[in-house]
């Protein structure tokens, strides 16, 4: 195949000359010319042949001895005389680059009332999908946290909805379990394959109506968990109510933005 | 005590301040007026004026029918001038009276917020988070005049203030400020926050002045019993 390949590049056969630029073997090979043979000349030949020989032989004995030192060689270019521990040089893989990284944690509460507003929701949701990297954290009558992952531009998260939740909500319990990946990737550098990750800006979303009535946890807990959550310097809070009655449940916690999922007087 | 500052956008029009506020021992009282309006600076000024005439006009239960009957005197005394009701709705309530009123009592036990159209609540919950409570009703807010406009009223009859409620053992402090604040809110302003939590509202007037250009609307901030020049206790 190639450029070649094209028919119109193709030689025909037809069209050559006899005898033209093409070279063709005699037919006849029983015949062969012999010339006389020089025994000097032989000899020299011979001589050159054994060299050749001893030098491949030579260069392959080279090859199957010892690498060179790659230490030797620099304490040699800079006059070290001391061996030099060998963990102080650099290894031959490439160093990773160091990339920082947004974290948002949508903390999202299941229940019926908040499920009848599902598509406003979406929105918010979809409204955060700039991010870097998203952790979405359903409370209902349990906390159940999703696995951290990268947010592609063009994609939307997936948000399931068990309608028959009821109205439970175990915020304080999602609070703490909020502190706890907090905790855990603020400032903190991963090592991937290609790349080494630093979260180093946490945006935690809340959307609800900001209740408990099933937590394990008390309130003060659950408030001493996010007061230390948000006292680091690069972690915002908002929380979207479902409407304005419930901002003081919200301002309680102490989510810095709160705010209504409609515009809708009520 | 009350801080105000002219927003950059009016400054650079040629626009007053727009925002109003008066204050007395048990109340607050702030007034945001429409930027679409001719004289809205002109109408808060005089609502505000009269209001503060008004017999107990800190008090909580009769907060709702003082507003009411401020708004009914200023309307009755402008028909002289304005026979034709019509002319009278869209010349003079329309260009001056269109205005978001937000007022803050403080009881033993408790802060209550009154608030009727747009603007910001903000709280310090009890270990000391601050919390920026957005009311937001998109370009057109309601406003109370509008009950006083013939092709609203049917629109805004059912709308009322709304009462919040704040316990003292669950809020240390509670601030009410116009809608202009939403720079601090959107640009996380640590030093702001930190000035507004520690009590510290000349630094807060002197921050707000010197982020002029960041603030294209007027910025009104208002506490109850807070001092200017000391720390609020």
């Amino acid at each position: 195949m190639g450029f070649f390949n094209n028919s119109k590049f193709k030689v025909d056969k037809r069209k050559e000359k006899k005898d033209g630029y093409r070279y063709e073997p005699e037919k006849n090979t029983e015949q062969k010319s012999t010339l006389p043979v020089d025994p000097i000349a032989a000899k020299e030949a011979n001589k050159e042949q054994q060299q050749i020989k001893k030098f491949e032989t030579a260069k392959e004995d080279v090859k199957e001895s010892k690498p060179v030192d790659p230490y030797l060689e620099f304490q040699m270019r800079y006059g070290l005389e001391e061996e030099l521990p060998r963990e102080r040089f650099f290894s031959k893989t490439l160093i990773k680059p160091l990339i920082q990284k947004e974290l948002t944690i949508i903390l999202l509460e299941n229940t019926t009332t908040v499920g009848k507003e599902k598509e406003n929701v979406l929105k918010i949701v979809q409204s955060f999908t700039n991010t870097d990297l998203m952790c979405i954290i359903n409370y209902g009558t349990t906390v159940r946290q999703g696995k951290i992952f990268d947010v592609p531009a063009s994609s939307v998260p997936v948000i399931s909805y068990n309608e028959m939740t009821g109205e439970k909500a175990c915020l304080f319990d999602a609070l703490i379990q909020v502190e706890k990946i907090v905790k855990s990737k603020y400032s903190s550098i991963e090592d991937n394959a290609k790349e080494r990750v630093k979260i180093n800006n946490i945006q935690i979303i809340g959307i609800g109506t900001c209740r408990d009535n099933a937590s394990v946890a008390s309130k003060e807990e659950a408030l001493s968990s996010f007061y230390e959550t948000t006292s680091k310097t690069k972690v915002t809070s908002k929380y979207f109510c479902i409407s304005d009655k419930y901002f003081t449940s919200a301002a309680e916690i102490g989510f810095h933005s709160i705010g209504a999922i409609s515009r809708n007087f009520q | 005590m009350i801080i105000t500052s002219q927003g950059f956008g009016h400054f650079t029009n040629g626009i007053n301040n727009q925002d109003f506020g008066i204050e007395n021992e048990k109340m607050l009282l702030i007034l945001d007026g429409c930027s679409a309006a001719k004289y809205s600076d002109s109408g808060i000024r005089l609502f505000g004026q009269l209001f503060s005439r008004k017999e107990e006009c800190n008090n909580l239960e009769k907060f709702e029918d003082n507003v009411k009957s401020v708004f009914d005197d200023i309307i009755g005394m402008s028909e002289k001038y304005y026979p034709i009701r019509d002319e009278l709705e869209k010349e003079y309530i329309m260009e001056n009276l269109l205005f978001t009123i937000i007022a803050c009592f403080e009881t033993e036990d408790k802060y209550i917020v009154k608030l009727f159209g747009d603007g910001y609540i903000i709280t310090q919950n009890a270990k000391g988070l601050l919390s920026y409570m957005k009311f937001a009703y998109g370009n057109c807010p309601p406003y109370f005049a509008y009950k006083y406009c013939s092709w609203m009223a049917d629109t805004f009859k059912d709308y009322h203030f709304k009462t919040l409620i704040f316990d003292k053992k669950d809020f240390k402090k509670v601030l009410i400020a116009t809608d202009g604040i939403q720079p601090i809110v959107k640009c996380n302003m640590r030093d702001l926050d930190n000035s507004i939590a520690t009590g510290n509202f000349s630094l807060v007037e002197t921050i707000l002045k010197e982020r002029k250009m960041s603030f294209f609307d007027d910025v009104t901030i208002g506490i109850l019993g807070g001092k200017k020049d000391g720390f609020f206790q």
